[in-house]
């Protein structure tokens, strides 16, 4: 915590060294979210990218209210939430012109290295709906409390904490299924 | 089915979710974001920001007003702005008499809306400011917990974390003093708020006794609802108490008070530099290394290099700097004549330096002697092997060290 304190301070009068060990110190947790939550390696580099681009951006304005991670990670479930919303307007333009976006993305193998598990993990999540899968995450893997999951999807606790159950039971259910298979 | 406690356990501690970036993903993102970070000029030292001054900051019409301020005082022309005063205190000469004193030192308080983290509402700040240093003390239940000092002729940062035994040492670049100053200059500076008060709509206070002192004071109404009231001692001319109120959007009152002034001192450096204990742990080596490194304070004890084709591609130097605590360092430092790769450039390489690497990994390259050069006033001894890469290209890999300290 006083190490990113530090971090901040140093980031805000404009260290490069600051910026990078906040990369460093956050990358692995940002793209494991960010690949869970977008189940597409592309999409998950592409919104790490974008949240260290508006964090390098915001030096001047930037007023942390909590501790850092929490922060980064919500930018990481804001972008996906928002590349979510865009795929889906693409594959309700057409399948020929998303496959045409597809075709010009980069490779994942190329950027992520990813465990087979972790792909696995995140088909199995990707069977959710995207709001019960944010929330289950959030909470579960970024630690994240409900309330500030709410905050984040501008949405009730209680709302928050149904879409968590739901999400919970229905992956408790796939992986029973998997099993019995 | 298993109770949900253990599935959610299960997915709290799956471990098998690692994930790795590549290198090539580590560019990107790293040069993308240093790229918008160096652009982004406009960054400010926060700490030394008080909420109040961001606010006023934040009205165009108040930055219109105090560039035109500082246009005024530019223009040395400042004594126009003269309101006079029933006990014949001269406003303009107050204005000279904050703008003559060499340093000064003073204490902020603020209320309103924060930062849980910051130290609202029980903390207080003590400023010593002079042209060439500033440093701000952080205190909370009236202890010291933070120090940022900052010396513009030094060019170095010191950030002192007195609760957690903690400091960090360093060097600041052209750009960074330039730009601190200016913040410095500009709004968190009592005499940036006296020209502020005096340059817009104001009106006279009652007389008024402060700590025993009786002072004269003039209200100013800013745009954008702000209100800055500044007391002034009648017998010595000095500015004794200022006071800044603001409402903010969510109609949340934000005040600053600025207390305990002591004006027209002088504040060497050495006198107000923080000690560090000896007890308390570096934060940043690599920040003393900067110093270490702009002063010359280090020693090279090895250059390595490697020519393609002729041409130099690749150069470091390594250097052992000695730190304040007792230890040493090398650090590997790009050499002279190193050349700045893009991102495609470096993709282009990089196969080629691997390939390199492990051509030299299995074993020595051709030898092709050794040879003496000097480097930064010391001569080195280059030994010197060739590599030929699958391609065909030659790679001359070549290693210096002193020729005096082996």
């Amino acid at each position: 915590m006083l190490e990113d304190k530090v971090l901040i301070w140093k980031f805000k009068y404009g260290s490069g060294e600051a910026l990078c060990r906040i990369y460093e110190k956050y990358i692995k947790d940002l793209l494991r979210l960010a690949a869970i939550l977008s189940n597409n390696a592309c999409d998950a580099e592409d919104i790490v990218h974008d949240v260290f681009v508006s964090f390098a951006q915001s030096a001047e304005t930037l007023r942390l209210s909590g501790n850092l991670k929490s922060f980064l990670l919500t930018c990481v479930a804001n972008r996906a939430r928002n590349k979510n919303k865009e795929n889906q307007r693409w594959q309700m333009a057409g399948l020929d012109e998303a496959e045409s976006v597809a075709s010009q993305s980069k490779t994942p193998e190329q950027w992520i290295i990813q465990s087979e598990e972790l792909r696995r993990w995140s088909n199995i999540m990707a069977k959710l709906p995207y709001e019960q899968r944010e929330t289950v995450i959030l909470h579960l893997r970024a630690g994240m409390k409900f309330r500030q999951i709410a905050q984040s999807q501008g949405v009730s606790v209680n709302t928050v904490k149904g879409r968590y159950r739901y999400g919970l039971n229905k992956l408790r259910s796939i992986l029973d299924g998997e099993v019995e298979k | 089915m298993k109770p949900i406690e253990n599935f959610e356990k299960l997915i709290r501690d799956l471990h098998v979710l690692d994930i790795n970036t590549s290198a090539e993903m580590d560019r990107r993102i790293l040069h993308d974001t240093l790229k918008v970070q160096k652009k982004c000029k406009r960054t400010k030292l926060a700490e030394t920001q008080p909420d109040i001054w961001r606010k006023i900051m934040k009205s165009s019409i108040t930055k219109l007003a105090v560039a035109a301020i500082l246009v005024v005082i530019g223009l040395g022309i400042l004594s126009i702005i003269d309101t006079g005063s029933k006990s014949g205190l001269v406003w303009a000469q107050v204005a000279r008499n904050v703008e003559a004193s060499p340093g000064v030192i003073w204490r902020l308080r603020g209320t309103g809306s924060r930062d849980p983290d910051d130290d609202w509402p029980n903390g207080y700040k003590i400023t010593w400011r002079s042209a060439a240093i500033t440093r701000t003390d952080n205190y909370r239940g009236g202890q010291i917990y933070r120090t940022i000092y900052l010396n513009y002729d030094a060019k170095t940062v010191i950030w002192v974390a007195h609760d957690a035994q903690k400091y960090s040492k360093e060097a600041m670049s052209d750009e960074q003093v330039q730009r601190a100053q200016a913040d410095k200059e500009r709004w968190t500076d009592p005499r940036s708020l006296l020209n502020l008060c005096l340059s817009v709509e104001h009106h006279e206070l009652s007389q008024k006794i402060i700590n025993g002192v009786l002072c004269e004071g003039i209200e100013a109404m800013a745009p954008g609802g702000i209100t800055g009231r500044m007391w002034i001692a009648v017998e010595t001319g000095y500015p004794v108490l200022v006071e800044v109120e603001a409402i903010d959007d969510k109609g949340i009152r934000h005040t600053s008070t600025l207390d305990q002034f002591q004006w027209n001192v002088d504040l060497l450096a050495e006198d107000v530099e923080p000690e560090i204990p000896a007890d308390y742990q570096s934060l940043g080596l690599e920040g003393e290394m900067k110093i270490l490194s702009e002063q010359g304070k280090k020693e090279l004890l090895k250059v390595e290099e490697i020519l393609r084709d002729g041409t130099i591609a690749w150069k470091v130097h390594v250097y052992k700097y000695e730190l304040s605590d007792g230890q040493t360092k090398e650090m590997r430092e790009g050499g002279d004549g190193m050349p700045v790769y893009s991102q495609d450039q470096f993709k282009e390489f990089k196969p080629k330096l691997e390939e390199f690497r492990q051509l030299k990994k299995a074993g020595p390259g051709e030898y092709l002697g050794t040879s003496e050069q000097a480097v930064e006033g010391r001569v080195f001894t280059f030994k010197r092997e060739k590599y030929l890469l699958s391609d065909g290209t030659e790679v001359i890999w070549s290693v210096g060290t002193p020729k005096d300290g082996q």
